[in-house]
């Protein structure tokens, strides 16, 4: 197991070199001059070659290249063409913020999603199962803006519960409805991947064993099913949460959160390329490592998976 | 009258097929078509026939798996399908199943110890240290050294992996176990050593078992008495030797015709048995076999023949008797 942690750590080093270099590429070659931008529209000629000047873009590229490269080693990031300010610690500013609207609404779709789906499956073909299987389907088709605006129609505006926008004083009460947002679409994923991996699983010859044993339902269902089907639910939650870590642009920006997603939509409004690096890189690794944190957990699911050591027989 | 441990009486389950009664007229696959039977204390019943005759619906209807769409089925002088979720549960101590895949039947996130432990704290039998115990002495039973409670399904081989689920159906002391095909996916020697084990531990603890399989080599080997079925229906039960030795309906005839013999100056009667199993939707009307069966008379097409006995207990339901 740990042989197996480290051979997945070294092969995550190149993972993330290409990252960086894929980041700093793509950041480079996107149209729009930040130096004319920052001069602003009336600015001569002058201005712009000094401001260019000040931020390097005169120097060959490999050469702002590797500087890049240094200065992610260092987690120097450079600073904001905006308001000069490194870009680690406004992205640490923002990230609070983002990662409880990552955590929570991935625990809420996960919660949500897998009873929703149990339910679902061991009531196959009932008017609940009808229900939900729609439902779900609505969580995914629907696009987040729409949600969004329907929960704040029912929640602010005709129930008044929850006030609107924003992050107030900051209270959970604003996390409330972003979470709601977020979440309904991994939410309503993990429903259909509960119910279809329950179904598959219930068929299996163990469970008749295990109800032939004599064991309670709730037994059964939560105690040998459900824990069979957790492999593909572990990995989507994982990846959901991977995504939103990185920011959740339209939820943010929808309910006017200050979190990484929106920091990244005003850096690439402004072409502050530092910032738009510093986002994307942090939304790149974070997914490496979630994805590696997701893989080194399946062996608690499924004792089959076994990394490392040695396997008998098969 | 003494009555039998199990008695199975005219016992049917009708399946809907996947996508009909919605604008479509209903259909029904009858799967078990008016099935009895009975099973003594300490008896082997062997339940034979071809795939899809219904003979592991019976196993799974005995068990309390599924609901009988008609028919009863006393044990112990209690009908089955006329109890409550809770009471079937309870019964569960005394009537086990083993299936046939030893891979699939085993939750592959269970320890082999858990596994067959863990109907003992259910049923409150044991638990803590009596229950490894226990654990450890069904193991042994069973032919398996104890460290094996500490193995995963997927590090045992299949025979391993049947000795486990046999030690697991034996963990509650059941009066009948149902083997659903428990060695049809063994290697052939690996099914003589867990056939002579099920029936060393039968002499030893006194369940019965309702063994189904389609292998007729292993019934003979296994049964006290041998029940034949066709498309739903017992066409033949009989004791072991009078299936083997003087089998009476032209399925059991076919059948036996059809197993090899190991020497090549052994001739046996042929009996060509022609065409497919017949669709259980929409069963032959008549005998059920009259489409294959080479004797058939006209009265064949018409009559359902009852199972009657030809004396000495032997059973059979055909016109030509």
């Amino acid at each position: 197991m740990a042989i197996y942690t480290i051979k997945r750590l070294l092969a995550a080093v190149p993972v993330v070199i290409g990252v960086i270099a894929v980041v700093f590429i793509l950041t480079s070659i996107v149209p729009g001059d930040p130096a004319r931008l920052i001069a602003g529209k009336t600015a001569d000629p002058e201005t712009i070659q000094r401001i260019r000047e000040e931020l390097g873009l005169n120097r060959p590229l490999w050469e702002q290249f590797t500087d890049f490269f240094k200065g992610v080693l260092t987690f120097d990031l450079g600073r904001s063409y905006r308001n000069n300010r490194p870009v680690t610690q406004v992205i640490m500013e923002r990230l609070p913020l983002t990662a409880k609207l990552a955590v929570s609404s991935t625990a809420l779709a996960v919660v949500t999603g897998v009873s929703l789906g149990v339910v679902s499956a061991v009531k196959k073909d009932s008017m609940l199962d009808h229900g939900g299987r729609v439902l779900a389907l609505l969580g995914i088709s629907a696009p987040s803006f729409w949600i969004g605006l329907m929960v704040v129609l029912l929640f602010c505006v005709k129930l008044r519960w929850i006030p609107g926008t924003g992050t107030g004083d900051g209270g959970w009460l604003y996390l409330v409805l972003p979470v709601i947002t977020l979440g309904m679409r991994p939410a309503a994923f993990i429903t259909r991947l509960t119910r279809s991996g329950m179904l598959e699983v219930l068929e299996q010859d163990y469970i008749q064993t295990a109800w032939a044993k004599g064991l309670p339902g709730r037994a059964v269902v939560l105690g040998h099913a459900l824990k069979n089907a957790m492999i593909p639910v572990a990995t989507v939650a994982g990846t959901c949460m991977a995504e939103m870590m990185g920011g959740a642009i339209v939820v943010e920006q929808f309910f006017s959160l200050p979190g990484v997603g929106r920091l990244g939509l005003e850096a690439i409004l402004a072409r502050d390329f530092p910032v738009i690096r510093g986002q994307v890189l942090l939304l790149a690794l974070v997914f490496v490592a979630v994805n590696l944190l997701v893989d080194l957990t399946y062996p608690l699911f499924d004792p089959r998976i076994k990394y490392g050591g040695k396997r008998r027989h098969e | 009258m003494q009555r039998s441990m199990l008695e199975i009486k005219n016992l049917k389950k009708y399946f809907p097929v996947k996508g009909s009664g919605f604008l479509r007229p209903r259909a029904l696959v009858k799967a078990v078509d008016g099935v009895s039977f009975t099973l003594d204390k300490g008896e082997t019943l062997g339940l034979v026939g071809e795939s899809g005759c219904g003979k592991s619906t019976v196993g799974r209807l005995i068990l309390g798996l599924i609901r009988p769409t008609e028919g009863e089925i006393y044990f112990q002088g209690r009908n089955i399908p006329g109890m409550d979720r809770e009471e079937i549960r309870r019964m569960r101590r005394d009537i086990q199943l083993v299936f046939q895949d030893p891979y699939g039947s085993l939750d592959p996130r269970m320890k082999a110890g858990d596994i067959v432990g863990e109907a003992l704290e259910i049923h409150r039998i044991a638990k803590g240290k009596d229950k490894e115990k226990r654990v450890e002495e069904l193991l042994e039973l069973v032919g398996l050294k104890p460290q094996y409670k500490a193995r995963y399904p997927h590090q045992l081989s299949g025979g391993q992996r049947q000795r486990i689920a046999i030690a697991r159906a034996l963990a509650v002391g059941p009066r009948l176990i149902v083997c659903d095909e428990p060695v049809s996916s063994l290697d052939v020697s690996v099914q003589a050593q867990v056939i002579d084990l099920m029936q060393e531990l039968q002499q030893r603890l006194g369940q019965a078992y309702l063994f189904i399989s389609h292998d007729l080599g292993v019934i003979r080997h296994i049964s006290d008495r041998v029940a034949v079925m066709y498309l739903g229906r017992i066409v033949e039960l009989a004791r072991r030797d009078q299936v083997f030795d003087r089998p009476a309906h032209p399925y059991t005839r076919a059948m036996l015709a059809a197993v090899p013999v190991l020497s090549p100056h052994l001739k046996k009667e042929r009996v060509p048995l022609e065409g497919e199993v017949p669709n259980a939707i929409n069963p032959p009307g008549g005998c059920r076999f009259h489409t294959r069966c080479v004797h058939a008379l006209p009265v064949c097409s018409e009559v359902e023949p009852a199972l009657s006995d030809l004396g000495g207990g032997h059973l059979c339901a055909c016109h030509l008797f």
